[in-house]
């Protein structure tokens, strides 16, 4: 059978026997399917046929199960939105962290001088602790002189 | 119709659900694969329903069903089609055995052979291989899509390349 006619479109016969569900081989329906996908006067030919042939009824309605998959496509849709901002966010502070860290150094501002008296604190507060320390220990040997000092008087 | 709602959508399913089902049904001859392919058709409609042209919805949901039918028989024949061994190689080492043959041949025989193919392999054939346009310049020129040019220029060659084999064996072009 011709499927299709020298111009290129579908023959009517082509169409009678998609329409009649007359024995048709897979590549013929693979010709007829890629024609009629794109060519609008044979599709319209086809529905015009259709039209005046009993449809068949589907075992099971698409109905309920379709908006199933409207629903977990939107969500599925959604997710991934709200994934890829996320990553974003993520990246965009990342980036953010990363040139902040590396030009840090640059803009901090140089600290003030510290005054010639306060760099004397540190060893003046040394000096004082040592003298406080030498004072302490001066006090111990006098005690330990003068807990000393009656034995030995009275053994002499 | 420009404001889809849920219930003109399923008005809409329930108007064009049994002319969808018996496209797909009459391409694929297949109930189950065209109740999943009716499906996807309302999925597809609904998801571009704001580019739905009003008063054509008709054909534009045949346009549809017919679209997924052709994905699905494609799919199918590639699956078939596709030599054992070929799938483990990579594209671009697999060796092009149609354009191998053809190489091989005489280009007046090979032009013999594209003038006695059968629509809607011939003007394809003969744009892409005598006149060596590109699959965009044949599709701007016969006004089929590009990837309808690529899938029947593959469908050609390998047509092509069988009538070459069974030329080489008997002798006679």
């Amino acid at each position: 059978m011709e499927l299709f006619d020298p111009s290129g479109h579908l023959t009517d016969r082509a169409l009678l026997a998609l329409v009649r569900n007359e024995e048709l081989d897979e590549l013929a329906r693979l010709e007829l399917a890629e024609h009629l996908a794109y060519c609008d006067r044979c599709l319209q030919r086809y529905t015009a046929l259709l039209a005046d042939a009993p449809l068949l009824v589907p075992a099971r309605s698409c109905r309920e199960s379709l908006w199933r998959r409207v629903r977990s496509r939107t969500l599925r849709l959604l997710t991934s939105r709200y994934a890829t901002a996320a990553a974003a966010v993520a990246l965009a502070l990342t980036v953010l962290w990363g040139s902040t860290a590396i030009s840090l150094p640059q803009r901090r501002p140089a600290l003030p001088e510290v005054p010639q008296q306060l760099q004397r604190w540190p060893e003046r507060w040394s000096d004082s602790l040592d003298g406080a320390l030498s004072r302490f220990n001066a006090m111990f040997d006098d005690l330990g002189g003068a807990a000393s000092r009656p034995a030995q008087g009275g053994n002499a | 119709m420009a404001d889809w709602t849920k219930e003109s959508f399923s008005r809409l399913v329930e108007q064009y659900e049994r002319l969808v089902y018996t496209i797909c049904f009459q391409l694929v001859r297949d109930a189950a694969a065209a109740e999943d392919l009716t499906q996807d058709t309302f999925l597809a409609a609904y998801l571009h329903r704001d580019t739905m042209p009003a008063g054509y919805e008709r054909q534009w949901l045949g346009r549809i069903a017919a679209n997924k039918a052709k994905d699905h028989l494609q799919s199918a024949w590639n699956r078939r089609t596709v030599l054992p061994g070929d799938e483990a190689m990579p594209p671009g080492l697999s060796p092009p055995t149609e354009e191998v043959a053809i190489a091989q041949s005489e280009a007046a025989d090979i032009a013999a052979l594209i003038d006695r193919m059968r629509e809607p392999y011939r003007p394809v054939c003969r744009l892409c291989l005598l006149e060596e346009r590109s699959p965009e310049e044949a599709a701007l020129a016969l006004g089929r899509p590009v990837k309808t040019i690529h899938t029947q220029l593959a469908r050609g060659k390998r047509l092509l390349r069988e009538q070459l084999e069974r030329r080489e064996r008997h002798g006679t072009v």
